[in-house]
C-alpha cells in the first residue's frame, strides 16, 4: 500500500513538473517586451550612456505629459547632450531600478549662465524684430515644424524651423520649465509631440545619450521598451522529467494492477530450492534428529493417498514433495525395503497377525498404508498414546507374558497358523521392521524403560501397542511379546529372534506372497513373514544370517542395505543415515 | 513516511528554484561603449549634410528676400556681415550684382575631433552653378546649443590643391592657434600674411608663403587705387589679421588648415582742398549714402583666409587656399 502510495505522489510530481515546465513557459514566461518608467518630477531625463541600449534593440522611447505640453525626445552623442543640458535640472537615468522602473538620479541644478546665455543672445535678438516673415516653411525640417504652433507661434513665425532650436533655449524658459531641445544640429534622432512623443532608436556603436524634455508645467513620464528574447529554459526538461516520472509511476502501477487482477501466482510459484535430490549423486544435506523427526511425523500424519501436499518442513524437506511422484511409485516396491518406519510396527504388530483375517481380501499394498495413518497418527501425534501404547503393553505382556516369554511366541504360531498369517502379514507390514519394535518393546517389558530411553523408540514401540490398542485384536500384541523375551539385549537378541523367525517366514512367504502380491512383494514376504513366522519355525536360520547381518553388523548392512534404504530417502529427499550418528539408531532398529 | 516527506520537500524546492530561476535573471545594465580615448567627430556626415541643407534653406529665403536679418539663424560672424553689405549691394544695384553663389553641397568635410565648444568644420562646396570656383564654407556651433552657423567662406583659389584630411566621420584634429610643429603657428600664419599683403616681397615673411592669387589681386587692386588718387591725394590699405584663427584643423600630412579673417581698412584722402572723390557705385553710394566725399572714402573690407600651413617637417611654404574679401562698409567725408 505505502508502495503505491509513493508510486501515485511520484507520478503527480511529475505531472506537476510537467505543468511547471509548461507554466515556464506559458504563463510566467517572460514579457516579450521591457518597459521600465520613470516619472520623477523632473521635466528633462538625459539617459546615461549604454540605457538605451541595455535592454534590447531597439529601444522604443516614449514621453507622455499629461497636459498635453510640448514634448520632445531626441538622442545624441553622451557628450552632445551633457553638452547641451549644461548644469539644467535634469534626472539622470542610469538604469533600471527593477523591472518596470528606470532608476533616475536628480543632477543637481547649478546656476550656469553660460552655454544658454552664450546661445541665446543671438537668436533672441533676431526674432523679436521679424514677424513678417513667417510665409515659408521649409519642408526639409523634420520635426521642428510640430513644433512651431506651439512654441514658436507666439513669439516667432519666421525663421526655418531648425533656427527655431535656438530660441526655443531662451523662450522655452519663459513659457515652460524645461529648455527644449528641438532642431539641434547634434541629435541624431528626435521626436516631439504635444502630450506624447515615441522616438524608436536602433542601437549604433558610440555613446548614446537621450534628452526627454516636457516644456509643459506638468512632470513628463518617460518609459523605454525594449524587446526581449524571452527563452523558456525550463519546459522542456521540466517536461521530459516530469513526463518520465508520471509514465513510470503509470507504468509500475499498471504493472501491480495486472498482477494483483490474476493473483500472484498467477504466473510463477515461488520456489524456494534447498539441497535438491540427487539420485546419484552424494547426499548434500543432513538433517538433525529434529528435522528428522518432523519429517516423520509430517509424512506420518498425512495420508499417503493421492497427490502429498507439501510440508512447511524445513527447507529441506521440499524436494521431498517435489520428488514424490517419482517416490510414490517406487513404493509399491519400496515399501518392502523401506517399510522400515516405525509405524511398520503397527501395522506388524496389530495389523499382521491380528488384522490378517480380514486383511487378506482387500489389497495389502493400500489398505494398509491407508489404515497406517491413524495408528501412526495416534502414536506419532498424541505422544500421551506412546506412553499409553507402552503401558498397554506391559498389560498385555503380563496378561500372556506372565506365564513365560516362551509362550507367547509359542501363542503366536499358535495363531499364525490358524490365520493365512503368511499372506496377511507379508502383505500388510514388512517383516523386518517387526522385529525393531519389539527390540525396544523387550527392554519393554520393563516399561517404564522403553518411554524414557527415546521418543522414537517409544513411537516405534509406542506405535506397535498403540496400533495394537486400537486394533480391536489387541489379542495379537502377545505374538510379539514373545520376541523381546527372546532377546533380552536391544537390537542383537532381538535380530537373532527375527533372523530366526525369518528362515521360518520364507518358506511360508513365498507361498503366500506369490498368491496374493506382486512379484515385489514376494521378497519381503519372506521377511515380514519372519515376524509371523518366526515362532512357528525357528528352524531355519540360513536366510536368517542374511537378515541377521542387517542389525548385527552396523556397518556392513548400513552399505548394502543403504544402496536401498538410501535410494528412498533420496526419493524423499531424506539424507541418508550416517551409520555413526547414535540418532540413527533408532532407525535401524526400525529395520 | 519519511520518503514522502523528503519527496515533498524535494518537490517544493524544485517548485521554488524554478519560480526563483523564472524571475530571477539579472536586471539589464547599461553597458556603453567605452569612452573613446580621441573625441570622436563633432558631427557626422548626415549631420553635416543636415545642417548644409539648413543653411542653404536659410539663405535661399534670406537672398530672395534680400533681408539679412534672415540670417542670423544659420549665419553669424564675418559671412554675416558680408552677406548684409551684399544684400545692400544687390540691392543697390537692383539685383544686377547678386550675392556670391554659395553651394551647401560639399565636396569635402573637414569635421573637428571635439567635445568641445566652439566646433568648426570646414566644407569645400561644390562648384556654384555659374561655374566658379568652389567655396570653402566654414561653420561654427558657438556653443552647445547654438546652431551651426555658416561663419566665413572664401573662394578657392585657381592652382591650388586641397591637402588630404581625415575622413569626416573619423574627424580632424583640432589644433591650438599656438600649436607647434608647423611651419608657422596658426596665429603667425595670419599676421604674417598680413604684413606679407601690406609689404609686398619686402616683407620678412615673404619667403613663408607661397605667392598665391589673391595676394596679387590686392596688390593689383590696391596699385590702381593709389594710381588713381596719386594726383590729390594719397591712398593707403591697413590689413589687420584677427589674433586668433577661428581654427586650425590639422590635415593628414601632420599640416594644419588655417581658417582666420582678415580685415582690410582702404583708404583714400584728399591731400588738398576743393578736391571730391565721387562715389559713382550705387553699392558704396548706399553704404556711405553720399555720392561724393570730399575729404576721404574708407572702405571696410572682411576678408576670410584659409590657409594650409605644412608641417614643420616637410618644410613647405604656407598656402593660401581660399581667400574672400568684400567691401563691407565705407564712409565717406
Amino acid at each position: 500500500m505505502l508502495k503505491r502510495v509513493i508510486t501515485a505522489a511520484v507520478g503527480v510530481v511529475g505531472l506537476v513538473l510537467v505543468g511547471l515546465g509548461v507554466a515556464s513557459a506559458t504563463l510566467w514566461r517572460a514579457d516579450d517586451t521591457l518597459v521600465a518608467t520613470a516619472s520623477d518630477g523632473a521635466h528633462t531625463f538625459v539617459t546615461d550612456p549604454g540605457v538605451l541600449e541595455m535592454g534590447g534593440d531597439p529601444a522604443t522611447v516614449r514621453i507622455t505629459a499629461s497636459d498635453g505640453a510640448h514634448v520632445v525626445l531626441a538622442v545624441g552623442r553622451d557628450t552632445d547632450v551633457a553638452g547641451w543640458i549644461g548644469a539644467d535640472a535634469h534626472a539622470r537615468v542610469t538604469g533600471l531600478s527593477s523591472w518596470h522602473s528606470l532608476d533616475t538620479t536628480d543632477a543637481v541644478p547649478t546656476p550656469s549662465p553660460t552655454a544658454p546665455a552664450a546661445s541665446a543672445p543671438a537668436p533672441a535678438a533676431t526674432p523679436a524684430s521679424t514677424p513678417t516673415v513667417a510665409a515659408p516653411p521649409k519642408p526639409a525640417t523634420t520635426v521642428a515644424a510640430t513644433t512651431k504652433p506651439t512654441v514658436a507661434a507666439t513669439t516667432k513665425p519666421a525663421p526655418t524651423p531648425t533656427p527655431t532650436a535656438a530660441a526655443p533655449a531662451t523662450g522655452g524658459a519663459a513659457t515652460g520649465t524645461a529648455a527644449d531641445p528641438t532642431g539641434s544640429d547634434m541629435w541624431v534622432e528626435q521626436a516631439t509631440g504635444n502630450g506624447t512623443a515615441t522616438l524608436t532608436w536602433q542601437a549604433q556603436p558610440g555613446r548614446w545619450s537621450l534628452i526627454a524634455v516636457s516644456t509643459g508645467k506638468a512632470a513628463p513620464t518617460l518609459s523605454i521598451s525594449w524587446p526581449r528574447v524571452v527563452t523558456t529554459p525550463w519546459l522542456w526538461p521540466l517536461v521530459v522529467v516530469g513526463l518520465l516520472l508520471a509514465l513510470g509511476a503509470a507504468a509500475v502501477l499498471l504493472w501491480d494492477a495486472r498482477r494483483r487482477h490474476r493473483g500472484p501466482e498467477a504466473d510463477w510459484t515461488p520456489v524456494t530450492t534447498g539441497a535438491i535430490p540427487a539420485v546419484n549423486g552424494e547426499p548434500t544435506v543432513v538433517l538433525t534428529r529434529r528435522q528428522l523427526r518432523e519429517a516423520a511425523q509430517a509424512r506420518a500424519a498425512r495420508p499417503r493417498t493421492g497427490a502429498i501436499p507439501v510440508t512447511a518442513a524445513p527447507s529441506d524437506a521440499t524436494p521431498d514433495t517435489r520428488s514424490e511422484p517419482g517416490a510414490a511409485q517406487a513404493r509399491p516396491t519400496a515399501p518392502s525395503a523401506a517399510d522400515a518406519n516405525a509405524w511398520e510396527p503397527v501395522r506388524a504388530a496389530g495389523v499382521g497377525p491380528a488384522g490378517a483375517v480380514g486383511r487378506p481380501g482387500t489389497s495389502p499394498s493400500s489398505l494398509p498404508r491407508a489404515e497406517r495413518p491413524p495408528a501412526g497418527a495416534t502414536a506419532a501425534q498424541s505422544p500421551s498414546a506412546a506412553p499409553t501404547g507402552p503401558s498397554a503393553t506391559p498389560q498385555q505382556a503380563p496378561h500372556t507374558g506372565p506365564t513365560s516369554p516362551a509362550p507367547t511366541p509359542q501363542q503366536s504360531p499358535g495363531t499364525a497358523p490358524t490365520t493365512p498369517a503368511p499372506t496377511a502379514p507379508a502383505a500388510t507390514a514388512p517383516a523386518p521392521t517387526a522385529p525393531a519394535p519389539t527390540g525396544p518393546a523387550p527392554t519393554g517389558p520393563v516399561p517404564t524403560a522403553a518411554v524414557p530411553t527415546s521418543r522414537r523408540a517409544l513411537r516405534g514401540a509406542g506405535s506397535a501397542p498403540g496400533g495394537g490398542a486400537s486394533s480391536p485384536e489387541s489379542h495379537a500384541r502377545p505374538a510379539w511379546l514373545p520376541v523381546p523375551p527372546s532377546g533380552a539385549s536391544s537390537t542383537p537378541p532381538a535380530s537373532p529372534a527375527a533372523s530366526a523367525q525369518g528362515p521360518s517366514g520364507q518358506p511360508s512367504a513365498p507361498t503366500a506372497g506369490s498368491g496374493t502380491d506382486t512379484a515385489a512383494h514376494p521378497r519381503w514376504l519372506g521377511a515380514r513373514s519372519v515376524s509371523d513366522a518366526a515362532p512357528s519355525s525357528p528352524v531355519l536360520p540360513p536366510p536368517g544370517p542374511q537378515r541377521a547381518a542387517d542389525p548385527a553388523e552396523s556397518d556392513q548392512p548400513d552399505t548394502a542395505s543403504g544402496s536401498r534404504a538410501d535410494a528412498w530417502r533420496r526419493a524423499w529427499g531424506l539424507p541418508p543415515v550416517d551409520p555413526d550418528d547414535p540418532s540413527n539408531g533408532e532407525g535401524r532398529h526400525g529395520r | 513516511m519519511n520518503r514522502r516527506r523528503t519527496a515533498q520537500a524535494a518537490a517544493t524546492a524544485a517548485v521554488a528554484a524554478l519560480v526563483l530561476a523564472a524571475c530571477g535573471s539579472a536586471l539589464p545594465k547599461p553597458e556603453p561603449d567605452p569612452a573613446p580615448a580621441v573625441p570622436p567627430a563633432a558631427t557626422s556626415v548626415t549631420q553635416s549634410d543636415a545642417i548644409l541643407t539648413n543653411l542653404g534653406a536659410v539663405l535661399d529665403k534670406a537672398d530672395a528676400a534680400l533681408d539679412p536679418k534672415l540670417l542670423p539663424p544659420r549665419v553669424v560672424g564675418p559671412a554675416l556681415t558680408t552677406r548684409a553689405a551684399e544684400y545692400v549691394r544687390a540691392k543697390a544695384t537692383k539685383n544686377a550684382k547678386k550675392p556670391t553663389a554659395l553651394p551647401t553641397t560639399a565636396q569635402a568635410l573637414v569635421v573637428p575631433q571635439t567635445d568641445g565648444w566652439p566646433r568648426t568644420q570646414l566644407v569645400v562646396t561644390e562648384q556654384p552653378a555659374d561655374l566658379q570656383a568652389p567655396r570653402i564654407l566654414a561653420l561654427e556651433q558657438a556653443s552647445p546649443r547654438a546652431p551651426y552657423r555658416l561663419w566665413g567662406w572664401g573662394r578657392m583659389l585657381p592652382g591650388v590643391k586641397m591637402p588630404a584630411t581625415a575622413a569626416p566621420d573619423v574627424g580632424s584634429p583640432v589644433l591650438a592657434p599656438d600649436a607647434a610643429g608647423l611651419v608657422v603657428t596658426p596665429e603667425q600664419a595670419l599676421t604674417q600674411y598680413a604684413d606679407l599683403l601690406a609689404k609686398g616681397t619686402a616683407s620678412a615673411y615673404a619667403d613663408t608663403f607661397e605667392p598665391d592669387e589673391f595676394r596679387t589681386a590686392v596688390e593689383q587692386q590696391r596699385a590702381k587705387l593709389v594710381e588713381a588718387v596719386k594726383a590729390a591725394g594719397t591712398a593707403a590699405e591697413v590689413y589687420k589679421a584677427a589674433d586668433a584663427p577661428l581654427v586650425a584643423l590639422g590635415t593628414a600630412d601632420g599640416g594644419a588648415l588655417v581658417v582666420g579673417t582678415l580685415t582690410t581698412v582702404s583708404a583714400e584722402r584728399l591731400s588738398g582742398a576743393g578736391g571730391t572723390i565721387p562715389i559713382s557705385d550705387p553699392f558704396y553710394a548706399a553704404l556711405t549714402g553720399k555720392t561724393t566725399a570730399s575729404k576721404s572714402f574708407v572702405r571696410t573690407l572682411t576678408g576670410v583666409l584659409v590657409m594650409y600651413v605644412p608641417s614643420a617637417a616637410s618644410g613647405g611654404k604656407v598656402q593660401v587656399l581660399a581667400a574672400e574679401d568684400e567691401v563691407t562698409a565705407a564712409t565717406a567725408q
